[in-house]
């Protein structure tokens, strides 16, 4: 599991400290929002979570990619980990949404374009799972997984510009938006450590993930070399 | 934290993070207990052990 160059301890406790840190950034540091007050600051683990999901998906399809070209097994299971990972993420972004959204909008839900196509990603997450899980027959699992992988990355940036391509409920983008967007820095400086926090979580879970990939695939090596043996008796 | 929402948000991500490590943590535990069963099936299986003269 790689842990001889950055054993996960040492990946853990990382990973704690930064979260303590964004954590003090969050309720300690950053200003409140004049007009939503305090509950704003769902803000910073709402899009931190949705920038790793994003991230995650992306890591899916690198994967399916590189499966489909050189069927190399860590690509399988990089793609496979990540997308367990990403649902993690991506089930935050779900639920703290609406809790943003009800005091709020005064709503919990609308089928806005921006929600339903993080509903839909969710949903590719799921499917990709289920398919990676239900198909039995080792080699086309992967390959229909691999091919999965890389259609559902497609809704991807329409879930990234679908606040700029339609109106919508959800705000105009803040980070990168267009004029007279924009953050406070002391908010902006606390969503980048939040979000780096966020990721170091990420590859913490990945990386127990890809061992549990690498494992399984070593015990199905393992059980059919012996099963070859007993029917060779 | 006073806000019923924002206290949900955070107990909710957090919670699910706890919750998904120690499936984890389980399914590791499970899988090197398989995987050290497997092994030694292997070492103890007739072609594995010192060729006979």
């Amino acid at each position: 599991m790689g842990n001889k160059t950055f054993p996960l301890t040492l990946h853990l406790l990382l990973t704690l400290v930064w979260v303590f840190v964004a954590l003090y950034m969050i309720f300690q540091y950053a200003p409140e929002e004049t007009t939503m007050g305090e509950v704003q600051r769902i803000f910073y683990i709402h899009v931190s979570s949705a920038w790793t999901a994003f991230l995650a998906c992306f890591l899916v399809f690198v994967g399916s990619v590189g499966y489909l070209w050189k069927r190399a097994p860590f690509a399988d299971d990089l793609a496979q980990a990540s997308g367990e990972v990403g649902l993690v993420f991506c089930t935050c972004v779900l639920v703290t949404g609406p809790l943003w959204a009800k005091p709020v909008w005064g709503i919990w839900w609308t089928w806005d374009a921006r929600l339903t196509s993080t509903f839909v990603l969710w949903l590719l997450y799921i499917a990709y799972l289920m398919l990676r899980s239900y198909v039995l027959n080792p080699g086309r699992a992967e390959v229909l997984a691999a091919v999965a992988g890389i259609i559902g990355f497609v809704d991807v940036p329409i879930v990234y510009m679908s606040i700029r391509w339609w109106r919508t409920q959800h705000p105009q983008p803040v980070i990168a938006g267009g004029e007279g967007s924009g953050l406070d820095p002391a908010m902006r400086i606390t969503l980048l450590v939040t979000w780096g926090a966020f990721l170091c979580l990420f590859s913490y879970l990945l990386r127990q993930r890809l061992w549990l990939a690498e494992g399984r695939r070593e015990a199905r090596k393992l059980r059919q070399g012996l099963a070859l043996q007993t029917s060779k008796e | 934290m006073s806000n019923p929402y924002l206290a949900a948000a955070y107990a909710f991500v957090w919670l699910t993070f706890i919750f998904y490590e120690w499936s984890l943590a389980r399914r590791k535990v499970r899988l090197s207990r398989e995987l050290e069963d497997l092994k030694k099936q292997a070492q103890d299986s007739p072609r594995s052990g010192p060729p006979s003269e």
